[in-house]
């Protein structure tokens, strides 16, 4: 009778014990974790190199590299392209810029160059136009131009060109602008300078986006 | 049944159940499962030390010390190997108990067999001290299995450090910036990317970034490949970003030296698709993110562990056998900058710096540059080791030591007096 009882006993505990190994042994595993971890500053965090393309982040430096050498020209990048003009020419690496090109000389001085970037299609190019004080215009009024085979949207805006993060504005400016779905990412490329500058090469830039491919 | 009869069933069972507890306690303290324990932890200390050549210390201690290991098969290398040969392991077919759970087992074993079964009395207490030194070196034990924290810094002539790398712990770090430079940085930590390793994919809320991580794959070793040079196998199933893709490495032996590498997709708060990146361990520049105005940079590295005070190698010097290039001794001139001032150590082959619960060893040394890209440059590596029970096991020692001496000087005593009193002669 008491063995039985011992019996019984043992029984349900070992039920019991199986009960709780297997509830905490098969917790489901959670789809979405929330994290709220950061951790303090120390000498280890120091300025860090932004915008460097991947054969800069996974390669050896060369002999270029940033780090003994002057800022290397941005040909280092992923890019294949064709230079439309004589004028256009390479000009040192900047952070996020794949490709950065400058053309004329003096006040005729503009810039040329390409990101990939993150965020949606139309916030960016209402950004861009925002930049030139002037009103977003609706996607289906855009001309579309061809890049990397997807169709992106051109566009154009002048004005006193407010860069942001601190720097001034410049007046009688122009942006002649494409944006493109890409990877997964936004392919932006964009014009900048003197007004008439940009309306007289826009062919030359169209030539540019044309002769674009990857590496 | 009448009353009197359940009230005496019920009491008699009170008292077999009280019989069989006292049993259970004193099979717990016995000598025999002192013994039976003693010798599985022979077992598992040499079949762990054969296991570690094929498999390598830190997974052969996760898998026969971790408190998650409640039994296991032993795996040792094939006898007669020859050298340089990839190790061939055989699995042992005898199942052992998990280090852990014995060297617990053994701790209330000791606790018991103290309380319970040596006798207490004036004459004992020597052997009681000793006895519970062995229980506080096992609690020490268990401390440094819980909270040590162990890493490596590196530190070239003239350098400040507040911080060492741990050996085995990855974690993804967003690192907000301003002006180039960090101001906050956020973290998925280890605990969280260890639970990938068998290929999960997760999405990670991050409350305090304007977005989101999902870690597409993480490698705890891998190497980011150029898909133009070394074309990924289409078997791979490679996903290949901006002209790289990651290929996992096999793991090493000292797996200290894995190099994590992870595939991580950046999401807006309504999970659209805002930016691919591969991160690695093996990469000269982190990856960065430019979103709603604001700079990140996004890495994979081992996790940082920060030191309360600050060190700066003022000299690193280091001497060779003769004819050779093999190391025969190391310093390191350091100062220690702490809140009463500047103090100077020498820190040599075992003669670290302690203080404040940190241990800096002479580690190793290396010839690299500072900066990718630049000159070799000789540097210290510091073994850095944070044990809240660092110095138990030298007071555990120093009190069974006095014990044992008192205890066999009090025996020797006694005898000398019963051998010479004026009865015996």
């Amino acid at each position: 009778m008491k063995w039985a009882t011992n019996w019984e006993c043992g029984k349900w505990s070992a039920v019991v014990a199986l009960g709780i190994l297997w509830m905490t042994s098969c917790k489901p595993d959670e789809e979405e974790v929330v994290i709220d971890t950061t951790r303090p500053l120390t000498t280890e965090d120091k300025e860090v190199r932004i915008g460097a393309t991947p054969v800069e982040r996974f390669l050896p430096p060369t002999r270029k590299s940033p780090s003994i050498d002057p800022p290397p020209s941005a040909d280092a990048s992923s890019w294949v392209y064709k230079l439309p003009a004589e004028d256009w020419k390479v000009a040192a690496a900047r952070p996020f810029r794949e490709v950065n090109l400058i053309f004329g000389e003096g006040e005729t001085v503009g810039e040329v160059y390409l990101t990939t970037i993150g965020g949606d299609l139309k916030g960016n190019i209402d950004r861009w136009y925002r930049q030139f004080g002037e009103e977003p215009q609706p996607l289906d009024a855009l001309s579309q131009v061809k890049v990397l085979g997807q169709s992106g949207y051109l566009v154009e805006a002048k004005g006193s060109y407010n860069p942001g993060m601190g720097r001034p504005p410049a007046e009688g400016k122009a942006l002649l602008g494409l944006v493109a779905p890409n990877q997964g990412q936004l392919l932006t490329i964009k014009m900048i300078g003197p007004a008439e500058e940009v309306a007289r090469r826009r062919e030359e830039f169209l030539q540019f986006v044309a002769s674009l491919q990857r590496s | 049944m009448s009353s009197t009869e359940q009230s005496e069933t019920a009491s008699q069972e009170a008292r077999d159940f009280l019989l069989l507890a006292k049993k259970a306690v004193l099979s717990l303290g016995s000598l025999k499962l002192a013994s039976i324990l003693l010798l599985l932890l022979l077992l598992l200390t040499w079949f762990s030390t054969l296991e570690q050549v094929v498999s390598g210390l830190y997974p052969m201690l996760e898998k026969y010390f971790s408190p998650k290991s409640f039994f296991i098969f032993p795996e040792i290398g094939r006898p007669f190997q020859e050298e340089g040969e990839a190790f061939e392991s055989i699995r042992v077919p005898i199942p052992l108990p998990g280090g852990y759970w014995v060297c617990v087992l053994f701790t209330i074993n000791l606790i018991i067999g103290g309380l319970v079964r040596i006798k207490k009395s004036a004459k004992k207490t020597g052997i009681i001290l000793s006895h519970f030194s062995i229980v506080f070196l096992m609690i020490s034990a268990a401390v440094t299995q819980r909270f040590e924290k162990r890493g490596a810094m590196v530190l070239y002539e003239g350098e400040i450090s507040n911080v060492a790398t741990m050996y085995h712990n990855q974690v993804i770090e967003v690192t907000e910036l301003e002006n180039g430079k960090p101001v906050k940085v956020h973290q998925i930590p280890w605990e969280q990317l260890k639970k990938l390793r068998s290929g999960k994919q997760k999405t990670y809320t991050m409350v305090n970034l304007p977005f989101d991580i999902r870690v597409d794959k993480f490698y705890e070793n891998a190497t980011p490949l150029s898909a133009n040079f070394f074309p990924p196998s289409p078997e791979s199933r490679a996903e290949i970003r901006g002209g790289f893709y990651l290929q996992e490495d096999p793991p090493m032996e000292s797996t200290e030296l894995h190099q994590g590498a992870a595939a991580v997709t950046i999401l807006s708060k309504d999970k659209k698709v805002i930016q691919k990146e591969l991160l690695a361990m093996k990469s000269y520049y982190p990856a960065s993110l430019m979103y709603q105005g604001k700079t990140y940079s996004l890495e994979i590295r081992k996790e940082f562990l920060q030191v309360p005070f600050k060190l700066r190698l003022d000299k690193f010097s280091f001497d060779t056998d003769p004819g050779t290039s093999r190391a025969a001794a190391f310093e390191s001139d350091v100062t220690r900058f702490g809140k009463a001032g500047e103090e100077r150590y020498e820190i040599v082959m075992n003669q670290p710096l302690r203080h404040d619960g940190w241990v800096f060893f002479q580690a190793r040394y290396s010839e690299e540059p500072r900066v990718p890209g630049g000159q070799p440059e000789f540097h210290t590596i510091l073994e850095v080791v944070n044990n809240p029970s660092d110095q138990w096991p030298k007071y555990t020692l120093y009190l069974s030591t006095v014990a044992l001496i008192g205890h066999f000087l009090v025996m020797l005593v006694k005898f000398s007096i019963r051998s010479y009193s004026p009865s015996k002669s």
